[in-house]
């Protein structure tokens, strides 16, 4: 069996992101080789619709944004509404990560409190300790919903993190 | 999952500044923010807000009074006062960068979903409809009309309450059809069912619906 076909059926079989770290330490193998791993493997993937997606700490396989509209058609999905406020909140997250709450009332000039609650229900962030603070970051659900392999894609990302 | 933008009421006073100054179609700069100022006021009392949203909003008029006092009479700065414009500018740049959110957001992917079924929907449930689905069950056991009694024989009950936790606690999530096709007979059936309902009482598990509750079959 070779290393990308290792990868891709662990992947497969999940419906969950699977952690890079753990991944790559069954695999016998580095976190950056595995990341190097998976871009080969996702060349291979994208004749067949799929891709995998990573936020750095997990990965996932997912479809490709091509054919959205036809798993949306099939299973009948119903699109969920994200509020103003929580796709501010989830703005401030993407372009500062990492940030703690306190940071992002401050931007937004009101408690953000629901907003991180429902981001945090949505799986599209995540809390962690960066620092010895709670602070968040998005998810591979987030990048899932934006339609992107990694955060570096979204636009305006980099100029933001400069 | 894609957005669905929902236009709200300002989302706090950041908001309610940007577009005051834009319905003037002024720059964001202290002497634009002055010319507002009584505009800012008059919206807030005027506002129904909560005490929560109502400290946000009066803190920014606070700010906004003191920088246009300044304009005549002399006020020092204070270590702990925020600059407003740069404030703006930053909230400003968030505004737009939700909208590179909500545009990317059309280009979504998926990927394998638990428990998928076509054409299913989730809601919430309560212990109510779970008898409702536990009676449909039953009924689809083909189980006889008459009314039985539970032996009160502690030590097999006992044993089925054993079986149950071990079945569930093998599981992350699982489908009432898949529990309830564990018991062997109608007493492990009903202890089975008891603990479900147990469980949820003392919110150790939560309960949810693959089908719209009034709409079963």
């Amino acid at each position: 069996m070779n290393l990308t076909a290792k990868i891709i059926t662990i992947l497969f079989y999940s419906s969950e992101p699977i952690n890079i770290t753990s991944l790559a330490k069954n695999l016998g193998i580095k976190s950056g080789e595995l990341l190097d791993e998976i871009k080969t493997a996702n060349r291979k993937l994208s004749d067949l619709g799929l891709i995998i997606i990573t936020d750095g700490s997990t990965a996932q396989m997912a479809a490709m944004p091509e054919y959205t509209s036809l798993i949306d058609e099939f299973y009948d999905s119903t699109p969920q509404a994200l509020s103003q406020p929580a796709l501010e909140t989830l703005s401030v997250v993407a372009y500062q990560q990492p940030i703690s709450k306190d940071e992002i009332d401050e931007i937004r000039g009101v408690s953000s409190e629901q907003s991180i609650k429902n981001l945090l229900n949505k799986h599209l962030i995540k809390k962690g300790v960066v620092g010895g603070l709670e602070k968040y970051k998005t998810t591979t659900d987030f990048l899932k919903l934006m339609g992107i392999e990694d955060i570096n894609q979204l636009e305006g990302y980099e100029n933001a993190h400069k | 999952m894609p957005f669905v933008l929902e236009l709200e009421n300002f989302q706090g006073p950041f908001d309610l500044l940007l577009n005051l100054l834009d319905k003037q179609k002024l720059e964001i700069t202290e002497i634009s923010l002055s010319k507002i100022t009584d505009d800012y006021l008059d919206y807030i009392s005027q506002m129904n807000l909560t005490i929560e949203e109502m400290n946000s909003f009066l803190y920014i008029a606070a700010k906004l009074s003191l920088d246009k006092s300044r304009a005549v009479i002399n006020i020092p700065d204070t270590e702990d006062e925020i600059d407003l414009t740069e404030s703006l500018k930053q909230y400003q740049l968030i505004k737009k960068q939700a909208q590179i959110l909500a545009k990317f957001s059309k280009g979504r992917m998926y990927s394998r979903q638990k428990n998928l079924y076509k054409n299913t929907k989730t809601a919430e449930i309560l212990p109510l409809e779970l008898t409702s689905i536990y009676s449909s069950i039953l009924k689809n056991l083909e189980l006889s009309q008459k009314t039985h009694t539970l032996k009160n024989n502690k030590d097999y009950l006992d044993k089925a309450k054993v079986k149950f936790n071990i079945h569930v606690s093998r599981l992350r999530e699982y489908s009432i059809d898949e529990i309830m096709s564990v018991p062997k007979n109608r007493t492990e059936a009903i202890v089975f069912f008891m603990s479900i309902l147990e469980l949820i009482k003392k919110q150790h598990i939560s309960g949810q619906a693959n089908i719209l509750i009034g709409t079963s079959k």
